[in-house]
């Protein structure tokens, strides 16, 4: 699955640590899902649309449509 | 340092702990010459399990999920796939478990020569599967 973190958390000039801590993950995971390698659940999809003010289908583009 | 505050971090210093309080104990018990029946390491196995038990619950929800689907899936193909070698090896060749135990040894210490080598099959390749879905999400 595509995704804008990078994007977005370049836009916050946050580095993964950063990101990681505010969603509470660690930052193995934030660079995991950054490069669209582990997609994440719902509570966490729902988490990180949350902390961008974003909607989850902004953030998250599912390759198969 | 900060490297062992991650989760592979906390698992690779949770693992050293007990293997470390495990030969800590058991080295005590040689030397000590204490040899109780059965029953009562029994007794002390349970007992060791309870903190053991207390601990893998705080260390499991301490992990983000990426962490838990790592040790799901490595438990399920690394471990099943060390459990399944290990058992094989056993079984097509026993004389491995002979070479596992003392000479002479016991029917008793040869079922724990041979459970021993069969766990440690599955942990490595707990070991292996987990380190291989880290490193594809790298």
């Amino acid at each position: 699955m595509k995704n804008r973190l990078k994007v977005l958390r370049a836009e916050r000039d946050w580095s993964q640590g950063d990101l990681a801590e505010r969603l509470g993950v660690s930052r193995q995971s934030v660079n995991a899902l950054e490069t669209g390698k582990y997609d994440p659940s719902l509570p966490l999809a729902f988490k990180i649309a949350r902390l961008f003010g974003l909607a989850i289908e902004d953030i998250f583009q599912d390759e198969a449509a | 340092m900060s490297w062992f505050r991650s989760s592979p971090g906390r698992a690779l210093l949770a693992l050293l702990a007990a293997t470390g309080l495990l030969l800590a104990v058991v080295t005590a018990m040689r030397l000590s010459g204490f040899n109780p029946p059965a029953s009562v390491r029994l007794g002390i196995g349970l007992a060791a399990a309870i903190p053991a038990l207390w601990f893998v619950l705080n260390y499991w929800r301490s992990l983000d999920e990426a962490a838990q689907e790592a040790q799901k899936w490595a438990w399920f193909w690394g471990g099943s796939a060390g459990l399944g070698f290990g058992v094989l090896a056993i079984a097509f060749y026993p004389d491995l478990a002979l070479q596992l135990a003392r000479p002479g040894a016991s029917a008793e210490k040869l079922m724990l020569a041979g459970a021993t080598a069969v766990m440690a099959a599955q942990l490595i390749g707990f070991l292996v599967a987990w380190a291989f879905w880290w490193w594809r999400r790298r």
